[in-house]
């Protein structure tokens, strides 16, 4: 028998031969010397583009000379939206990692004003064995590191140990999970820290079943509390890997859950997101398609229709819609909804995206403080933030010091410090740092906002999503107001009756439109409250269908969207009074009724006219 | 050395002094790159788009690297960091590791043989700079000394990478059987 030193050094050697003889034939199909001239000459023009849009501002003529057919470069086939405001925080060595050390962060949490990020870090600077990194601001422009020796390790030294991602629970618990890596054998890993992020244990209790490695990429918590993990196993060669989902009751003990014969083959899942009753979990096949599996309680486990050759990298939850986001095989970024909680996927990548291939990797999707999807990830190496922009994913624009070679890994939404990104950005050493960007809140939602007509009354207001512009169909109703405080900092929306869970009809306001809740209050842009909860709106506007209007918290279970234009409102019905009719619609218009108090919706003269908005539709007739 | 000013139709900015012997560079360097960035990052599309970055930077310095005394070896150098930040990626960060190592199940170098595919496939798994250091040797046929150059260290470091870096290979790549086919 042969000597495994000899063995591998014969391996080395045809392997060697084997990929310089394909390398030699695949050469020929790069780009030749002169489309590299051509693209370094696009590149450079891009970095002037900066200049020329200031000189643009400053009235200089002819400043479309500049911009021929290197208009499209950098990144996108839309201009760059520059009303969307983003800063990278100060990177510092001692805290997002020295130069030549391996630093990154790749999953995020909030803590009640605490922001979290976990990811990986150097012991003892560079060369040092990888190890969990956790960093901590409680102002979203202040960060700080955890030391290391308060991150448990468990002794393992000579292994590298990630943490991926990270959750925080109701009792102020964050739990962590990753994996530990001793090249090339794995094993789940999971932290948990009590303290708010200050200090973590490391606990290993995780069933592989008959398998001998396995890595944990995310977590969540199920609609019943549980906590649910998802990742692959390994067999001892690493050959196969198969797509796997854990669940835990308390964190420290994590069963296995067998996706049996209906599972989805073999891949992995990184990421996993969860609504008030529905868990979805999204990876990839190990041939490239799309994995999508969703559960009510992380125990057992559909598989979705398959999507195509799509790694999917993150998921959102938006009540009963689903955001799922990744990149095909030639990395062109791809966006899928699920409006019925993971059953049926619809790609909503839009036109601007599509075709441009080999340039985006998307690795993550969060929500924005004014209710849009935002996607992120690396746009051409480069870290990169996409809002939606009327049918298009348009990357928000900045030059490199904003958005610097790497990526975004995880956002999340703190309703304090606004929107978060972290990821990675190579440094001055060859290796790379942990990278934070921040869109702060704006003014208009910060809380404790008081509002004007409504003095003593100190009570958070958010703005509500509105429509995106002319279109739809004439569209004639109305309904009762209600809302919810539960969705990603609050929805607002009519009802048709008042059956435990009402069909609701209308979800995009006009512009300017905010709401209070508990109870929910509608606000105008003037600062005067128009309706409470439960009064009658009269509604006039468009419907869309859902793939034609912006995504966003509260669009979720439906399929068509209605955009409301205030036509009048009729206060709350008083106790004792019937139900409305079985076909509501619009009451006719009346005379206002100036103490909201009045009588049941039939009677006419309950009405209370608020034109409201710049142009409010005509109401349909009676 | 100064730095060269390029003067275009409008604007001013610093690129290439010359192209002047960049395409025989790029004709002569690029196979060898693209089977070092293959082994050290198993997928074709990245491996392809990493080369071309390397060559892409070489071509905006070449006023300098077109100077170096060994600009084969310099554009190793950015491939290598490049493919190690993308390594470091992979090792660091499951969301791209987990999409992009699960491209590799079809899209690895075409027709690799499965024991080409399962080495290198194993090499990726060692720490980046054995496996930057076995990519090098095996894959782009450098010698230990330049080896030494392209990664900024001693030549008995890279000796010592390639020796751990076959141990820990010898454990985990299957040794046949004696009379097996």
């Amino acid at each position: 028998m042969i000597a495994p030193q000899e063995h591998v050094e014969q391996a080395a050697r045809r392997a060697g031969a084997a990929v310089r003889f394909r390398a030699r034939s695949a050469a020929a199909d790069l780009l030749g010397p002169e489309v590299l001239r051509r693209r370094w000459r696009r590149r450079r023009a891009g970095r002037v583009l900066a200049a020329v849009g200031l000189l643009a501002l400053l009235g200089v003529p002819a400043v479309h000379t500049l911009l021929d057919d290197t208009t499209s470069i950098d990144f996108a086939d839309t201009p760059p939206r520059a009303d969307v405001r983003w800063e990278r925080i100060q990177n510092r060595d001692e805290v997002f990692g020295q130069a030549g050390a391996a630093d990154a962060m790749d999953g995020l949490t909030v803590l009640g004003d605490r922001i979290v990020a976990v990811g990986t870090a150097s012991a003892n600077g560079v060369g040092g064995r990888v190890r969990p990194g956790v960093w901590l601001a409680d102002d979203a422009r202040s960060w700080r590191s955890v030391s290391g020796d308060r991150i448990d390790d468990g002794g393992l030294t000579e292994a590298a140990l990630l943490m991926h991602d990270v959750v925080a629970l109701d009792d102020g618990k964050l739990v962590a999970v990753g994996y530990i890596n001793w090249e090339p054998a794995t094993a789940p890993a999971v932290w948990i820290s009590e303290d708010a992020g200050e200090s973590w244990t490391l606990h290993r209790d995780v069933d592989l079943s008959d398998v001998d490695n396995g890595e944990m990429y995310a977590v969540t918590v199920a609609p019943d509390g549980a906590l649910v993990a998802v990742g692959q196993r390994n067999g001892s060669d690493f050959s196969q890997s198969a797509p796997t989902t854990w669940r835990s009751e308390d964190a420290v003990t994590w069963e296995m859950v067998d996706a049996g014969s209906s599972g989805p083959g073999m891949g992995r899942l990184i990421g996993v997101a969860a609504s008030q009753d529905r868990l979805v979990a999204v990876g990839s096949s190990t041939e490239g398609a799309a994995l999508i599996q969703h559960s009510d309680d992380g125990q057992a486990w559909q598989v979705a229709p398959p999507l195509g050759r799509v790694h999917l990298s993150d998921v959102l939850a938006l009540g009963d819609t689903f955001v799922a986001v990744g990149s095909t095989t030639t990395q062109d970024g791809r966006v899928y909804v699920s409006d019925d909680s993971g059953w049926t996927w619809r790609e909503v990548t839009g036109r601007g995206e599509r075709g441009r291939a080999g340039v985006q990797d998307l690795l993550a999707v969060g929500l924005a403080e004014d209710g849009q999807v935002v996607v992120a990830g690396s746009d051409r190496n480069r870290a990169a933030v996409w809002v939606r922009d009327n049918m298009t994913w348009t990357r928000v624009s900045g030059d490199e010091d904003l958005w610097p070679p790497g990526g975004v890994t995880a956002l999340a939404t703190s309703q304090r410090h606004g929107l978060v990104a972290v990821g990675f950005t190579p440094d001055a050493g060859g290796s790379q740092d942990a990278a934070v960007w921040l869109s702060p809140p704006s003014t208009a939602t910060r809380p404790k906002e008081a509002e004007a007509g409504d003095p003593g009354v100190e009570r958070e207001t958010v703005p509500l999503p509105s429509w995106p512009g002319p279109g739809g169909e004439d569209a004639e109703g109305g309904g009762f107001l209600t809302g919810s405080r539960s969705v990603d900092g609050g929805c607002v929306w009519l009802t048709e009756d008042s059956t435990p869970k009402p069909p609701r009809l209308a979800y995009l306001w006009p512009e300017g439109f905010r709401a209070r809740f508990d109870p929910v209050e509608l606000i105008g842009p003037d600062g005067v409250v128009i309706a409470r909860e439960g009064d009658y709106i009269a509604m006039g506007g468009g419907v869309h269908t859902i793939d034609a209007i912006e995504i966003n918290r509260c669009t979720f279970g439906v399929n068509e969207v209605f955009r409301v234009q205030v036509g009048s409102v009729r206060r709350a019905e008083p106790p004792g009074c019937p139900p409305p009719g079985d076909s509501p619609g619009p009451p006719p218009s009346g005379p206002a009724d100036p103490t909201g108090d009045g009588a049941c919706i039939a009677d006419p003269s309950n009405d209370v006219l608020d034109p409201i908005g710049k142009e409010p539709a005509p109401l349909p007739g009676p | 050395m100064p730095r060269t000013t390029v003067e275009t139709s409008q604007e001013k900015t610093v690129g290439p002094r010359s192209d002047r012997g960049f395409a025989a560079f790029y004709e002569a360097e690029s196979p060898g790159v693209l089977a070092l960035l293959y082994s050290l990052v198993g997928l074709k599309a990245v491996a392809e788009d990493l080369a071309q970055e390397a060559f892409l930077r070489a071509y905006r310095d070449w006023h300098a690297v077109g100077e170096h005394p060994r600009p084969d070896a310099w554009v190793r150098t950015v491939a290598v960091n490049l493919a190690r930040s993308r390594f470091r990626r992979l090792a660091a960060e499951a969301r791209a590791l987990t999409r992009l190592s699960g491209r590799g199940g079809t899209e690895t170098p075409a027709a690799l043989s499965e024991e080409s595919e399962r080495f290198w496939a194993a090499v990726r798994r060692l720490p980046a700079r054995q496996a930057q250091a076995v990519a090098l040797h095996y894959a782009d046929d450098q010698s230990v000394a330049d080896i030494a150059r392209i990664m900024g260290c001693a030549e008995g470091t890279v000796k010592a990478h390639l020796h751990q870096a076959r141990m820990t290979l010898a454990r985990h790549l299957p040794v046949p059987q004696e009379g097996a086919p």
